[in-house]
């Protein structure tokens, strides 16, 4: 048996474990097998020695105590692991955040909920005006008109929070970057074979270890495109209403200090809580600003 | 020998070999088959088993001669297994010794 016809035979067999594992075990047989031809073997009794590669195949499924009858039961098997290797990727990642990281991560899911009623707005306004405009119908049109509409904007919404939130945990919590350690990097490095397995040429470029960052292009377009909808949001909804009530509240303490000082008359109870918005406005304010006009965030 | 016996020990032998010092995969494989005449393919996914359940780890180291080679090396968990493994076929293989006594000096009798 040639080395193209063993590699791919063993694969196919293999085929109910992950692109990883699968490329582990390969890598680690075909660097097998260079080491015999290194000690004077040929490629035929290299691959001789492995013996007959269904049971090869068994043995290794075998170990990852999965006999031969469950690997027929292929799929159910495959979204066990999978969701098996995702609880274990997401535990890792989670375990891996510091304290700091967490109180982060808690943070700006706050953020998330915040843009996604933010977004929610618009929606409810606008399919309170589709009651409107479609109120000049007869009787039953309008409202199944108007209820379909209210029930596609729902579902649009609804899609565009799972988006949200299905990104955000998929950028912040899973695809986090973290440190990793030096050898660990070495070794994922391992993961992708360096050289082809089936003709045993090193690849002409090793392939680099996945990107462990969440910087995907499209995930960052869609957190601009959040964050500047919920930066114009805020500057009508949250911002203007702050400056204008807290110049109303500076202006109206500043009447009251003075009418009271001129005039004579105990305000005081006026002016404390007149002094008292006036610094809540100004601290809300401040904040609201730092937020929307305020160095860069980090998307 | 009998397959199952060979399947039940080479986890131990494999331990105890890289208990002693690290070694990359096709010198692992040859000295476990100096102990155990086991088909040398089998002895792979085993070693996968072990890493994957944390009780060695590996690392690469550059070679002079070909490729990068990757080490397997015992982890402490590792350590505490081998010991429970060393343990439990102490004690089994006395057992089964003793038996075999007893029912041979009984054939005796």
């Amino acid at each position: 048996m040639t080395r193209n016809e063993f590699f791919s035979k063993l694969e196919a067999r293999l085929n109910i474990l992950n692109q990883q594992e699968r490329n582990d075990i390969l890598n680690e047989y075909a660097s097998h097998i260079e080491f015999k031809m290194q000690d004077g073997k040929t490629e035929e009794e290299a691959i001789a020695d492995f013996g007959d590669v269904d049971a090869l195949a068994e043995e290794i499924l075998s170990a990852y105590h999965i006999d031969s009858e469950t690997a027929w039961n292929k799929n159910g098997e495959y979204y066990i692991k999978k969701s098996v290797s995702f609880i274990n990727h997401a535990t890792e990642r989670l375990l891996s955040f510091s304290l700091g990281d967490v109180a982060k991560v808690i943070v700006e899911f706050f953020i998330v909920l915040f843009v996604i009623v933010l977004i929610g707005v618009p929606f409810t306004m606008i399919s309170d005006e589709v009651v409107y405009l479609f109120g000049f119908m007869p009787s039953p049109i309008d409202d199944a008109v108007s209820s379909i509409t209210k029930l596609a904007l729902d579902l649009v919404n609804l899609i565009i929070a799972f988006v949200i939130i299905y990104s955000f945990v998929k950028t912040r919590i899973l695809n986090r970057r973290v440190e990793i350690p030096a050898d660990r990097t070495a070794d994922s490095s391992f993961d992708q074979p360096n050289f082809d397995v089936h003709t045993g040429k090193p690849l002409k470029k090793a392939r680099q270890p996945r990107e462990k960052s969440g910087d995907n292009t499209f995930g960052k377009l869609l957190a601009n495109i959040f964050v500047w909808t919920l930066k114009i949001m805020m500057f009508i909804v949250v911002w203007l209403p702050a400056v204008l009530l807290t110049i109303c509240a500076i202006v109206i303490t500043v009447l009251l200090t003075l009418l009271m000082f001129t005039k004579g008359i105990g305000l005081w109870g006026l002016c404390i809580i007149g002094i008292g918005s006036c610094i809540m406005g100004i601290g809300f304010t401040a904040w609201t600003t730092n937020i929307l006009f305020g160095g860069k965030h980090h998307g | 020998m009998n397959t199952q016996f060979k399947k039940g020990v080479l986890e131990l032998i494999v331990l105890l070999v890289i208990s002693k010092e690290d070694k990359y995969g096709y010198q692992l494989v040859s000295e476990v088959g100096k102990i155990v005449d086991v088909n040398e393919g089998t002895i792979y996914p085993l070693l996968k088993r072990l890493t994957n359940d944390k009780y060695c780890e590996t690392y690469l180291e550059q070679s002079a001669e070909g490729p990068a080679r990757k080490y397997y090396k015992i982890t402490l968990a590792g350590r505490v297994y081998l010991d429970i493994l060393k343990k439990e076929w102490l004690e089994f293989s006395q057992t089964v010794n003793n038996f075999i006594k007893e029912t041979s000096a009984d054939d005796q009798k």
